[in-house]
């Protein structure tokens, strides 16, 4: 299975949200990094059938998802960024009527509800109103709607947004359980999300895909360009003013600082193996601190 | 039909429904009882029956001297409770045989110069059977109750019921559901459809029912069979309806007229998330042709405003007197025409809602 985007450029007005993005994905999970306003949602909007390009298509195994309308909606599943819940409902009816959605059968609908209900940890609250759920746990209602249907490809957005960190690894580990035989895309702003489950790491910078690589050769990318080291109290503002601070840890000794740089900053400096948190500083503190 | 059970769920279980259903049947009654006295149920009595000539001869009589005689009085003289009665009997028996002895009092000159025209007129004005008269207090006061404020009410209870149709799947994000899945878009909008029309039909008739009953436990079950001509509005009408008959007509022309304003409230709901603009935006388009044809006193206008959902929920001013479409060279009068006109509007509702809803995207 083949997911090609071709070209594929939305606007908003004057506004040019995706700027001709040509991506070819197959079975796997694909972490999309980007700092607000990338153009990810869109990118995961557009994927999901819910918006339309401006220009440009997306083929699956050769067929425009555009012409393939509920053929192509069949197999999907998609995790919206705000996950809208009906809060009266509870955990199983709301599961069933998101069933009835997809076109599942009745009975099979409640065999598979009670399955992901299971595969998200919610079996025991299937019976509980959804707005009485924690955060973390709408947003596995929300996995759990999105895989009703066994999708294919499945389009999660920003998942782990306002997670606490347990939650955020159980959802991690949720996702990496489940994204074998299938297309995965998951967008965050959190790297630790995607460090160790995808594939490949698609960076979008304005809009702009800026990389698609494996993490080993994103951080491969980046060797000679994280560096440490350990400075008097007094010179950290110089050093913050100079360079990209990734880290900054105080220490009896003095401070210790985790810089981000071209080149060795100073010659005191010690090159580090670099991580996807420093990678994204690369790419994204400028755009973010202007 | 999964989907359809689904939609009906959610529209059913808005407590806010009930609430106002409830509110409405209360406000309904005026919050009054209407006890009709002794001397009133003798007086009626005193006249139910076929009506002779010589009967018609004594109210015509009887009308005239309580005219004089109550042009007569001075100021803080009144009729006696009986004197009452019996000239509103009188006045009723007077205006209801009018439009049968002179059509023309009603009948404009294009029907009368238009042989086809002239001819259904006087086919209907011919089958006008006011040969009996009985206690018609109850579907009297009940027409007049309907026509006065039924429209209103069941345009409150569905702008409550259906404006958060699709406004709510907006405001709360499931959109994006509908949207990305493969009954979402088609399938969907169908269910949504039948559940607003089901909702459209129970309330219309749950609210009738309970109106015909309080009115019956008012005025009892008389003078149902009598002639609409007796309505004191509708004297000069050149319909043939009983009052039952006519009953019925309003009642399919409000569930028509209902379901119509219903898919108008859910395309306007599709076209945006605030379900209270839904709701403004409904009720303005609802009320407004009311607003113009009391307003404006062009024919043209009048008539154009009488294709509107409220008119046609209120049905009053279609019977009031007899006007026509010409369509083709063909004479058609106006109640069917709405009706038709009113189905084919529909059908365009739905047309768009469905383009709208394949175009659809969820907003930023």
């Amino acid at each position: 299975m083949k997911l090609l985007i071709e070209q594929l450029t939305k606007e908003f007005g004057d506004k040019k949200v995706l700027n001709q993005i040509d991506l070819e994905l197959t079975t796997g999970v694909y972490g999309i990094l980007g700092a607000n306003g990338s153009g990810k949602t869109t990118l995961m909007r557009i994927l999901a059938s819910v918006m339309k390009p401006t220009s440009g298509r997306v083929l699956l195994d050769g067929e425009d998802i555009a012409v393939l309308k509920e053929q192509y909606r069949d197999l999907i599943g998609y995790l919206p960024q705000q996950v809208g819940l009906y809060k009266s409902f509870k955990a199983e009816k709301f599961l069933l009527y998101i069933a009835s959605l997809k076109g599942i059968a009745k009975e099979e609908a409640k065999v598979k509800v009670a399955e992901v209900l299971e595969l998200v940890g919610l079996g025991e609250y299937k019976k509980e109103k959804i707005g009485k759920f924690s955060g973390g746990m709408k947003r596995r209602i929300g996995i759990a709607q999105a895989l009703l249907n066994d999708p294919v490809i499945l389009i999660v957005d920003e998942p782990t947004a306002g997670l606490d960190p347990k939650e955020r690894i159980r959802f991690r580990n949720l996702l990496s359980q489940i994204s074998s035989n299938r297309i995965v895309l998951l967008s965050t702003h959190i790297v630790s999300d995607i460090e160790y489950i995808a594939k490949e790491v698609l960076i979008l910078k304005e809009g702009q895909l800026v990389k698609k690589e494996t993490p080993q050769k994103l951080l491969h990318g980046l060797k000679q360009k994280v560096w440490s080291l350990v400075v008097q109290q007094e010179e950290v503002l110089s050093f913050q003013r100079n360079y990209r601070v990734s880290n900054i840890i105080r220490l009896e000794e003095g401070v210790h600082m985790r810089i981000i740089h071209e080149g060795k900053p100073h010659s005191r400096a010690k090159e580090e193996t670099p991580n996807l948190e420093d990678l994204y500083l690369y790419y994204f503190d400028e755009e973010e601190s202007g | 039909m999964e989907l359809f059970k689904w939609e009906l769920y959610k529209l059913f279980r808005q407590k806010i429904i009930y609430i106002a259903f409830i509110s409405m049947m209360a406000v309904s009654t005026g919050f009054t009882f209407y006890y009709q006295s002794d001397t009133e149920k003798a007086v009626y009595n005193e006249w139910t029956g076929p009506l002779t000539e010589d009967r018609i001869q004594q109210a015509e009589k009887g009308e005239a001297e309580f005219a004089k005689k109550i042009a007569e009085m001075e100021e803080g003289d009144s009729l006696s409770e009986e004197d009452n009665y019996t000239s509103e009997i009188y006045n009723a028996i007077v205006y209801a045989k009018m439009i049968k002895e002179r059509p023309e009092v009603n009948l404009t000159e294009v029907v009368i110069n238009d042989p086809k025209k002239a001819k259904i007129a006087y086919n209907l004005i011919e089958r006008i059977d006011n040969s009996y008269f009985s206690n018609m207090k109850g579907p009297r006061e009940l027409t007049g109750i309907n026509s006065i404020a039924g429209y209103a009410m069941t345009a409150a209870l569905l702008l409550i019921g259906v404006s958060t149709i699709y406004s709510n799947e907006y405001s709360s994000g499931a959109d994006n559901y509908l949207l990305s899945t493969r009954k979402g878009r088609k399938t969907v909008i169908w269910a949504k459809i039948f559940a607003a029309l089901i909702y459209v039909l129970l309330l219309i008739i749950i609210f009738d029912l309970w109106m015909l009953f309080y009115y019956y436990l008012q005025f009892g079950s008389d003078g149902w069979e009598m002639a609409i001509q007796y309505y004191t509005y509708l004297s000069t009408s050149p319909y043939p309806f009983t009052f039952w008959e006519y009953h019925l007509v309003y009642l399919g022309m409000h569930i028509l007229g209902g379901m119509g304003f219903a898919l108008l409230i859910m395309l306007i709901s599709m076209l945006n998330k605030n379900v209270l603009l839904t709701f403004i935006i409904s009720a303005a388009v609802y009320i407004l042709p009311l607003i113009i044809y009391e307003m404006i006193q062009w024919d043209w206008v009048g008539n154009l405003m009488l294709l509107s959902y409220v008119h046609m929920m209120k049905a009053e001013y279609v019977f009031v007197d007899l006007k026509f479409v010409n369509v083709f060279g063909t004479p058609i009068i106006y109640p069917i025409f709405i009706c038709i006109f009113s189905l084919l509007v529909s059908i365009l509702l739905i047309a768009i809602m469905f383009r709208v809803m394949q175009r659809k995207e969820v907003t930023v």
